[in-house]
């Protein structure tokens, strides 16, 4: 009898070891292809089992990697380099922050420390190598690669590309501008006709 | 009004528009709208070719510099928010030609597990002249996966193996007070052939287990590593120095890797995280043998909302092949289950767990949940006891033993500006800007409140 109860405990005791964890979170990296560029980080949020009230997450992020904003449910400590998020009502809601690469492109990878917890429950953040790659190319214009959202150096055309610059006329400016001072003529003249 | 006035009016305006409107134009787009594929894993090529000579002329005549840059994203239908992993799918960018004023941008789609349903691939133009607010422009094609759920993530082709320490935890033990280290080995082995690791992160850690918001710093411990070595080595030595509180520590390793075939092909190419734990204590020497903890948060409670309880049973210097752990929860405390949680063995009052061992019972960690019913009065205190008992001992459950109800006004149905004041106290904690006499509101305080603001609804 004795036996069979321990057995019966045993049995019950294996059963009853946890199921999966009741909410799980991803992070979605973009390429990153080049030094200082800025990319968005965005979390996916899974939540299987009972439907926690409140989420907080807690991103800490590496030595190197300038953070540049996150949305409103979070906060930045850039002291400390941590992102916090608060999250309630609808989980779903998918979850972003900006960060910048490094200014050197030898900068070695990466991986962000994150965190959440609930009132009953918590884990790690999955996923998410930074790391800045080389852009898979196809020909041509190397300096000109797209990159997922990465923005070009701004185009100062009124150095060393002067001749570019003036080879083609701004013809539609030109006539939006003329046309609008026309507009504005017949608004006068009309105006002075209604006085007289 | 007099017909000329009227005619040059429109005749302005036909001009003008063109000017003020600067939009790019699409002149090759693919795939085909409505394209259809199936949810077998693979790449859904994408082309698109842009003239924005005019953009690019307005901006040059403004010569105050301009900012231009080209993405693409894969929007579902049913759910526009949803972000994709990376092993759900893959955008991949292959450059393109830039003529000036004309970029032609192209890519793939790697479809690896995506479901069945309508989706949208997006095309972003951004721009902006000078310091102006950015423009975006958007060109949308909607596609189509049809076909049977996708196969799961496949496992990976690589773990994480520990190869120092050796032994269990227990030849880790160091009494509080005293200088100790061990080595840590970690690598990165494969567990089947066919794929190599093509991207590799990792991070490491030390926390406690009684308190894992607890701050350790270099002088207290410290786990030092070098650089990767062969088959994502990870070596080092953990410190373990004489002014570590007593506890119960873990080392984290922690890798975050992609792995793929010879070919690199992105329908291949998967990641992964995975950590590994390496056990250690300080103890007292003085009090050396088994004992049952209680941890509760140190927050004040209110009434009505869940908080986690945790009983950290530690043989310490005993061994015993099992132990019965109970907790007699006074009327103002309910239990409740809670998921992920070893569940007790009787979940009625008393709750009861049953810890089994054929060798030893091992360093335990029970998590259960407790709610304080609601009509507790406010600042009361709670006190809780429970007995731990080994053949032929019997103990009370050291450790934390009183909750503090918490004296605030939060009555249902509680207001939005209230949860709202409370996340924004949150938000200063957070940044370390909380004045010194306001009230503490970290995280337990803040998820305490969404829930009670939760389960009572939105005020009127």
């Amino acid at each position: 009898m004795k036996k069979s109860v321990f057995i019966a405990l045993a049995f019950v005791l294996l059963a009853s070891i946890a199921a999966a964890e009741e909410v799980s979170i991803t992070r979605s990296i973009p390429q990153i292809t080049s030094p200082n560029q800025e990319f968005k980080v965005s979390l996916h949020i899974e939540v299987t089992g009972a439907d926690p009230s409140g989420l907080i997450i807690s991103e800490t992020i590496p030595e190197g990697w300038q953070i540049v904003g996150a949305q409103s449910s979070c906060i930045v400590n850039n002291e400390t380099r941590l992102i916090k998020c608060v999250l309630y009502g609808d989980l779903g809601t998918p979850l972003a922050y900006t960060l910048k690469s490094p200014q050197s492109k030898g900068a070695p990878e990466a991986v962000i420390l994150g965190e959440w917890k609930t009132l009953t429950a918590s884990g790690q953040v999955k996923g998410g190598l930074l790391k800045i790659a080389e852009p898979e190319q196809e020909t041509e214009r190397p300096a000109q690669s797209a990159q997922s959202s990465a923005n070009q150096q701004p185009q100062t055309q009124n150095q060393g590309t002067q001749n570019q610059a003036t080879q083609d006329n701004p013809m539609v400016l030109y006539i939006g501008v003329a046309a609008t001072a026309l507009l504005l003529l017949a608004v006068i003249f009309r105006m002075t006709k209604k006085k007289k | 009004m007099d017909f000329r006035v009227k005619l040059l009016a429109v005749l302005a305006l036909l001009f003008a528009l063109p000017a003020f409107a600067l939009e790019p134009s699409i002149t090759e787009s693919s795939p085909a709208p409505n394209s259809s594929y199936t949810t077998t894993p693979q790449l859904i090529p994408y082309r698109f070719t842009i003239n924005y000579a005019e953009i690019s002329n307005a901006g040059n005549t403004r010569g105050e510099g301009a900012s231009y840059s080209w993405q693409t994203t894969l929007i579902s239908e049913s759910n526009p928010t949803r972000v994709f992993t990376f092993n759900e799918a893959e955008i991949i960018n292959r450059g393109g030609m830039d003529p000036y004023g004309i970029h032609t941008y192209v890519g793939d789609i790697a479809s690896k597990r995506l479901s069945a349903g309508n989706y949208r691939l997006r095309f972003t133009f951004r721009w902006r002249h000078s310091n102006d607010p950015y423009t975006d422009w958007n060109h949308e094609i909607p596609i189509t996966i049809t076909g049977p759920e996708p196969p799961t993530t496949p496992e990976a082709y690589f773990e994480m193996v520990q190869v120092l320490p050796t032994g269990d935890a227990r030849q880790r033990r160091y009494a509080s007070g005293t200088e100790g280290s061990f080595p840590v080995e970690v690598r990165h082995m494969e567990r089947q052939t066919g794929k190599t690791v093509i991207a590799w992160g990792r991070n490491a850690e030390i926390k406690q287990v009684e308190n894992p918001d607890l701050a350790i710093n270099n002088a207290q411990a410290q786990f030092g590593y070098g650089m990767m070595g062969p088959f994502g080595l990870t070596s080092g030595v953990t410190n373990v120095h004489n002014t570590l509180p007593l506890g119960h520590y873990n080392v984290i390793v922690r890798y975050t890797w992609k792995e793929s075939d010879a070919a690199r092909s992105p329908l291949s190419t998967f990641e992964y995280t995975e950590e590994v734990r390496i056990p250690f204590e300080v103890f007292d020497p003085q009090n050396d043998h088994f004992v049952v903890e209680r941890h509760l948060p140190r927050n004040q409670i209110i009434p009505g909302t869940t908080f986690t309880a945790r009983l950290l049973a530690d043989p310490r210097s005993d061994s015993f092949n099992g132990i019965i752990i109970t907790e007699n929860l006074p009327q103002e405390l309910e239990y409740v289950s809670i998921e992920d949680a070893l569940r007790p063995l009787k979940s009625s009052n008393p709750i009861v767990w049953l810890l089994r061992d054929v060798n030893s019972v091992p360093f335990t960690e029970i998590r259960y949940g407790l709610r304080v019913r609601e009509g507790t009065s406010e600042g009361s205190t709670i006190n809780m006891s429970g007995t731990a008992e080994v053949l032929g001992d019997q103990k009370q459950i050291a450790g934390n033993s009183t909750i503090t109800v918490a004296g605030l006004n939060l009555e249902c149905p509680v207001a939005n500006q209230v949860l709202l004041n409370y996340i924004e106290n949150w938000g200063s904690f957070v940044r370390g800007e909380l004045e010194d006499d306001a009230p503490l509101v970290d995280d337990i305080t803040v998820l305490q409140v969404i829930e009670r603001w939760n389960s009572c609804g939105e005020a009127q």
